[in-house]
């Protein structure tokens, strides 16, 4: 199940909110459940609900107002005048009923959500009085939703939740919070019901019986006959619920829990049924067996039905329509009785009550619904009496109770399908007794008739209607263990409860048919009967003698015998009575079908332990035994005793009939008068019933509406101190009068204008002087009321403080009901006022007093005002004009304009220039500013400030030119000319040769780049510059970047402006050439130093060269002793495990194995001979070699690899080079680059080794040889290319040396080697020499 | 059975290896490599449930050698699934070695060869016995 689809209508009434509240807050807001909250709304009164539950809840809140889809995680609440339905997950506000009407919402959403949701809807019902939604949890049940309930402890008021549990409907009654988690945990578990089933086993079984029986020990119904598929169905829903994990906890939890096993027992009884279920049934009872049943009755004769299992009765007020209908339609004055039984008692209750949920609309043909039933106010229908009188509900328990019999139709429809089958044939058969000749039997659509079906005929194709062919009362099959001979059957049902359950049930048959024929041989034909002539027992054939009624309750000899004989029967008992012992009645005469039989008979009394009067014997003799024992016989002379007896009995008769007809006619008038009571007393029983509900539900909103006015008055509460807080800590005095001018409220600061204490409260405000200097108050205060105007004034206090006094009328709706009066002190507001206007003082002098022009324009361009007027104008003529018009020469209007757009779009500056010709025709030129004035972040005027700038363009022009001569000098000038500031910083200089670099020498100072000795000269000759002398000469050194030295002579004078010295001036002259020879001495000095440095870095280049040396045997020593020890390894493995190893070709390949290991090792031995030979030949002297030569030699002593690989080598070495290098290692270079050539030869192509060697310019000789093999990823593996017993490729067999011993050997005179390389492509090496030196 | 990754440049210790597994009937299953590459390839190209339960890799191999094998396979596989072992073995024990192999988060041990029943089962075997349970 999802738990998304899960939508929960809480119907909530009276002391609902505190339920809901208590709900909610436990409800955890992401269960996925959608909740719809019903209550009792006033509609004349706004609901606050929504924001009494916002304070619970964290799920949106949303009323009902219009079409709204539900949410999962929402609640839904209903509007006030609307009720709520739900349809295809939409909830839809319908109207509501009048006001005259009651109005059940939580029924009306109930019945839509258990039709819209089905098992998906889940029913609550909280706190509330009357009786709504226990009718909208019948649909929710039938539709197979779940009901909860609050436990009436738990309820305020417990009217709604009691009416819901009386339906027995309910599923689970608990308190609110026990409500969530039992719906919390039933949404994650619900999808868990149905994957694992009860298992149906013995031990299971076992259990179940155990509770049926302990049902029917406790509750009085018996479910073990029930189908135990229902059962344990049932039992499962119900372990759900009560959450309990299997069926031996459920057992052990019903048995400590008396709610439960009468909740499980009513489970199992729940019985769905409605009116006219499957129509076509009873369009044919109506149809063809109504008219039938009633025809086969005599006239006289009531019809009689029984409706076996009726549950709440629809099916009997049906077939009673029907009928009635029938008799109505055809008018005919027939009776009928309809016995209408069930099990349950509630249902039975609720049958008798005969009123229904509008609902049955939809089940009721429309010409029944008006015809037979009333339409009440509540919305609910009753079943008129002319209906109801026909109907007789009872409890009975068809599978214990005797049957009602004489039947014309018994109609059990949908009951046998909860029992097992041998139950049903059962019942069948205590039908099939029940039913009279030709009567019909109704059952459900998938019921059937089993054995007992040679019985029955089905009459109509498609429907389970049986007529029952047999005449036979029936048959000893069904009563077993009961009394003897044809008659014993029907008797025995008569017979009281007690003794039938003596009758021993498991007396063997073979015994009883023994008996039988004992009976039938020995003892007499005989009756018992009781002092009523009421027949109890019977033995041997009377078939000739009495008549057999129908119906066992008639079985009294009154009905058996004709009216002479029972004559004989009343006499004998009389006579037996008095005397007391046996009587014997000679000759009696029986006539029965025009026959006559003569029979003695004989009375014995007899005693029964059963009961409190005896019983009789009644012998039936033939002639020949009569029994001479007999001690009084009495002759039956029959017409002596005829005429005697009828005389007085005729009398009799008269008598009594006559008394009997007075006292009928006298009953049909009192039973008249009683039913017109009755009738009454009906009537205003419901009257008294429909208003009930109407106050109930006036009472419930009642409460509703006090629960929410209590909740704001809580609010009101918290307002109120809010206020009172207000008023202590303001410091605004405020005091409150009302219209007879009495003190109604003050704040403590009132104290400032009226010494007031809490005990003033209420008096008049006249009765105060205020502490105000000039103010009628009082008087100010009555204004105030009187014209409902507000009244602000500054007053000042004795003290000299200033407040502002506001007085203001008191509203209530709209009228004067007093007023308020509030006095803030503006002491500090007349400060900040007084300021500004200082302010705007200072501003205007300004404005007034600038040689510029300011104007204020507003955003559109006018003028709002200028400072003075220019040359023929003046400002009042100008201001409220365009400024651009009227303010700006022509020439520069278009620039005012776009810098006056730009200053107010982007809130800046923005300045600009323009220049025109004045009237005599020089031009002025004028600089200009737009100022945007700014208020909350926009520009709400602009200044134009405008300045006449035509004199100070004229000295920038002057200004200008000085400048440029000055320059020229400086720049073509042949001496050196330094600027610089007071400081003796170097602001310029025009020149850059010398070794000088221009932007070096800025900025620092003159005495920085004095060489030393010069620093301190060049420091006095400024100081005295700087002391006011006005020109200084002498002479100076210095060395530039490249190490040159200059000598120059110097002339130093100050530059005025105003009196002060503003820049010194430095003009130097070069007298250098002399000076220069001394300082090309001091460098041949700095040479030697170098020379020293030298020969410190050689000695490290050796220390480094023997670390390297040492790493490089380190890692030698390990290959080597790795490369050493594995075949050794190997061979030790192979060896230990050799005992053990049988296969004899394993054993040749472990032989192959250790061969080659041993060969591997022979290999890496040669390798490493190879290599301390040459670190051994470390010392052999270097000589001069043509390497040519030596190529060509080396290359053939590779020539037997080189043909076996078929390779080819072209050879480009100059035949001049030669080098100075020990020629064991150029041997052994040449060897290793050639031989790793041809070894890792590609077996794709031929192979192609290029050799070759040129001289590089500085020096050194490179020897390449290139190859097409197969490469090497260099990438990847380049790293460790030179490291020994390396190998970079596991395709060839090497000892990893060779290319070691090369690297070691160059680099070691300072040559190195470079690498190119490309997997499958090749490999190039270059080898750079480097010549050892001759003079080693 | 534990399934077991074999890597080492040389067919005979392969074999060897094999032949050990075979006749001391010890609980491996073993698949050899010549090369960390090709072993990392498998690795690649089985499932999770697919990867062996631990891996001996010989430390001296061309191209690739064991300790660049556990970084791999610490990348890529350790982080994923660090109850695959990983041992070293080797020839020759440098202490240098024994070092990097202690302090390396994927290696389980270093073991020297050559490799027979005591140390397999010593070393190896109690070792993916206590993973397993």
């Amino acid at each position: 199940m999802n738990r998304d689809q899960i939508v929960v209508g809480i119907g909530a009434s009276a002391g609902g909110l505190e339920a809901i509240n208590d709900f909610f807050d436990n409800m955890p807001p992401d269960t996925g459940m959608a909740f719809v909250l019903i209550q009792h709304l006033s509609p004349d009164f706004e609901s606050l609900m929504d924001e009494l539950l916002a304070k619970h809840t964290k799920m949106p809140i949303q009323v009902v107002k219009e079409d709204t889809p539900v949410r999962p995680n929402h609640i839904y609440l209903i509007d006030r005048g609307s009720n709520i339905i739900i349809k295809n997950k939409v909830l839809k506000p319908v109207g509501r009923v009048d006001r005259t009407q009651v109005n059940m919402p939580i029924d009306e959403f109930f019945h839509s959500l258990a039709t819209d949701r089905q098992k998906y809807g889940i029913a609550i019902i909280l706190s509330g009085t009357g009786t709504d939604g226990s009718r909208g949890i019948r649909t929710v049940k039938e539709n197979g939703g779940l009901i909860f309930v609050q436990s009436l402890k738990s309820a305020r008021f417990d009217g709604m939740p009691k009416a819901a549990i009386d339906t027995g409907l309910v599923d689970n009654i608990l308190s609110p919070k026990k409500i969530v988690s039992a719906l919390s945990d039933l949404s994650t578990r619900i999808h868990a019901s149905v994957d694992p089933p009860l298992p149906r086993n013995e031990s299971s079984e076992e259990i179940v019986n155990d509770i049926l029986r302990d049902i029917l020990r406790e509750q009085g119904f018996n479910f073990l006959p029930y189908r135990k598929t229902t059962i344990f169905r049932r039992i499962e829903k119900r372990m759900l619920l009560a959450q309990q994990p299997n069926l031996q906890q459920y057992a052990a939890y019903l048995r400590k829990n008396k709610e439960e096993m009468e909740i499980l027992a009513r489970e199992f009884l729940i019985g769905v049924t409605k009116f006219f279920r499957d129509p076509e049934v009873f369009e044919y009872l109506k149809e063809e067996i109504i008219p039938r049943i009633f025809a086969d009755r005599k006239n006289s004769e009531s019809v009689r039905v029984w409706v076996a299992g009726c549950s709440t009765g629809e099916e009997a007020y049906s077939l009673a329509i029907l009928m009635e209908d029938y008799l109505e339609t055809h008018n005919l004055r027939r009776e009928f009785k309809i016995f209408a039984s069930d099990l349950d008692q509630n249902a039975i209750r609720t049958a008798n009550r005969g009123t229904f949920p509008s609902q049955i609309r939809n089940d009721v043909p429309a010409q029944y619904l008006s015809r037979y039933f009333e339409h009440l106010d509540n919305g609910r229908f009753r079943i008129v009496k002319q209906v109801r009188k026909h109907i007789v509900f009872t409890v009975h328990d068809v599978l214990h109770d005797p049957p009602f019999i004489n039947m014309d139709l018994i109609s059990c429809r949908n009951l046998m399908i909860y029992l097992e089958p041998p139950v049903q044939q059962r019942l069948l058969q205590n039908f099939q007794f029940a039913l009279v000749f030709k009567g019909f039997l109704l059952l459900g659509p998938s019921e059937a008739l089993g054995q007992i079906s040679n019985s029955f005929k089905q009459v109509q194709e498609g429907i389970s209607l049986f007529k029952n062919l047999s005449h036979g009362k029936a048959s000893s099959l069904q009563m077993k263990g009961g009394l003897v001979g044809k008659v014993g059957s029907p008797l025995r049902h008569n017979l009281p409860q007690k003794i039938q359950k003596q009758q021993p049930v498991s007396s063997p048959p073979t015994n009883e048919s023994l008996v039988d024929m004992l009976l039938d041989r020995y003892v007499p034909t005989s009756l018992v009967i009781d002092q009523e002539l009421n027949l109890l027992y019977a033995n041997g054939d009377f078939e000739d003698l009495l008549q057999f009624p129908r119906s066992p309750q008639l079985f009294n000899l009154e009905n058996m015998t004709g009216n002479e004989e029972v004559l004989f029967f009343k006499n004998g008992i009389h006579r037996i009575k008095d005397a007391g012992e046996s009587i014997l009645f000679k000759d009696v005469s029986f006539r029965k079908k025009d026959k006559q039989y003569t029979v003695d008979l004989r009375f014995d009394s007899a005693h029964d332990p059963g009961r409190a009067e005896p019983v009789y014997v009644i012998e039936f003799l033939r002639k020949e035994e009569a029994d001479e024992k007999t001690q009084q016989v009495v002759v039956a002379d029959k017409d002596n005793f005829f005429e005697d007896q009828l005389r007085t009995l005729q009398i009799e008769l008269q008598q009594t009939r006559h008394e009997r007809n007075l006292l009928v006619e006298r009953l049909e008038t009192t039973n008249e008068e009683l039913q017109a009571s009755n009738e009454e007393l009906i009537a205003a029983n419901e009257e008294m019933q429909s208003t009930n509900e109407e106050l109930q539900s006036v009472n419930e909103e009642l409460y509703t509406v006090n629960a929410e006015l209590q909740a704001k008055v809580i609010e009101l509460t918290e307002i109120n101190n809010d206020m009172d807080n207000l008023f202590r800590s303001t410091d605004i005095g405020t005091i409150f009068i009302d219209r007879t001018l009495r003190i109604r409220k003050f704040t403590p600061a009132i104290a400032n204008q009226f010494q007031l204490q809490e005990q003033d409260l209420g008096r008049p405000i006249t009765a105060f002087v205020s502490l105000l200097k000039h103010v009628d108050f009082v008087e100010k205060m009555e204004w105030v009321m009187r014209h409902n105007e507000y009244l602000e004034e500054e007053v000042v206090s004795k003290d000299d403080k200033v407040y502002l006094m506001r007085l203001t009328p008191y509203l209530v709706d709209g009228k004067v009901d007093g007023a308020v009066a509030t006095f803030i002190n503006i002491d500090q507001m007349k400060e900040a006022s007084s300021k500004q206007k200082t302010t705007a003082q200072q501003f205007k002098a300004i404005f007034q007093s600038s040689d510029s022009f300011i104007s204020v324009i507003s955003p559109d361009g006018i003028l709002q005002d200028i400072n003075r007027a220019p040359e023929g104008m003046t400002q009042q003529k100008m201001i409220g004009d365009n400024f651009f018009e009227i303010a700006v020469p022509k020439a520069g209007r278009a620039k005012a304009q776009s810098a006056f757009n730009k200053s107010l779009e982007t809130k800046q500056v923005v300045d600009f220039d323009f220049s025109i010709p004045d009237p005599t025709g020089s031009i002025r030129h004028y600089t200009n500013s737009m100022v945007p004035i700014l208020e909350d972040g926009k520009a709400v005027r602009i200044l134009g400030v405008s300045k006449d700038i035509t004199q100070i363009r004229e000295i920038e022009r002057n200004i200008r030119l000085s400048a440029a001569i000055f320059s020229n000098i400086f720049r073509y000038a042949n001496e050196h000319i330094i600027i610089l500031s007071t400081e003796g910083e170097i602001l310029d200089i025009n020149f850059t040769d010398a070794g000088y670099n221009k932007s070096e020498i800025l900025g620092k100072n003159i005495t920085e780049i004095a060489a030393e000795g010069g620093k301190e000269q060049a420091e006095k000759e400024l100081r005295k510059i700087q002391n006011g002398s006005n020109f200084t000469s002498y002479e100076t050194t210095f060395v530039a970047e490249d190490g040159t030295r200059y000598w120059y002579h110097n002339i130093m004078t100050p530059v005025f402006e105003n009196n002060r010295i503003e820049r010194i001036i430095l003009i130097s002259r070069d007298i250098g050439d002399s000076k220069r020879l001394e300082s090309e001495l001091k460098r041949d000095n700095l040479q030697l130093e170098a020379l020293i440095e030298e020969n410190g870095r050689e000695l490290q280049r050796k220390n480094k060269e023997l670390e390297n040396m040492n790493g490089f045997m380190d890692s030698f020593v390990h290959g080597a002793a790795h490369d050493l020890r594995s075949p050794l390894l190997n061979i030790q493995g192979f060896l230990e495990l050799l005992p053990e190893v049988e296969n004899p070709e394993e054993l040749q390949s472990i032989y192959v194995e250790l061969n080659q290991a041993a060969s591997r090792m022979e290999r890496v031995l040669g390798g490493l001979v190879e290599l301390i030979e040459f670190l051994r030949k470390g010392g052999p002297k270097p000589k001069l070699i043509h390497l040519k030569k030596l190529v060509n030699q080396t290359i053939a002593d590779l020539s037997p690899h080189l043909i076996k690989s078929g390779g080819n080598i072209t050879k480009q070495i100059p035949a001049g080079i030669t080098i100075n290098y020990i020629e064991a290692y150029l041997h052994s270079i040449v060897y290793n680059l050639v031989h790793n050539a041809i070894k890792y030869r590609s077996v794709d192509r031929p192979l192609e080794i290029k050799v070759s060697a040129v001289e590089t310019d500085d020096d050194l000789i490179r020897f390449t040889v290139s190859d097409n093999g197969i490469g090497m990823d260099l990438e990847n593996y380049g790293h460790f290319l030179f490291e020994p017993f390396r190998r970079l490729t596991a395709q060839r067999q090497g000892t990893g040396i060779g290319l070691s011993i090369i690297n070691n050997v160059v680099s070691k005179n300072g040559g190195h080697i470079e690498v190119e390389s490309l997997p499958n492509r090749g490999s190039t090496f270059h080898v750079f020499l480097k010549p050892y030196d001759t003079e080693k | 059975m534990h399934r077991i990754f074999f890597v080492d440049d040389s067919s005979t210790e392969q074999m060897f290896f094999k032949l050990l597994v075979r006749i001391k009937k010890l609980p491996l299953e073993v698949e050899t490599f010549f090369n960390p590459m090709s072993a990392l390839e498998a690795l690649e190209a089985k499932s999770k449930e697919e990867w062996p339960d631990a891996i001996i890799s010989d430390i001296k191999m061309p191209l690739m050698d064991g300790f660049q094998f556990a970084d791999a396979f610490q990348d890529k596989y350790f982080s994923q699934n660090p109850s695959m072992l990983f041992f070293l073995c080797s020839s020759s024990i440098r202490s240098q070695d024994t070092e990097r192999a202690d302090s390396h988060p994927a290696i389980s041990c270093y073991l020297e060869k050559p490799l027979n029943e005591d140390k397999i089962n010593g070393q190896i075997i109690s070792r993916l016995k206590q993973k397993t349970f």
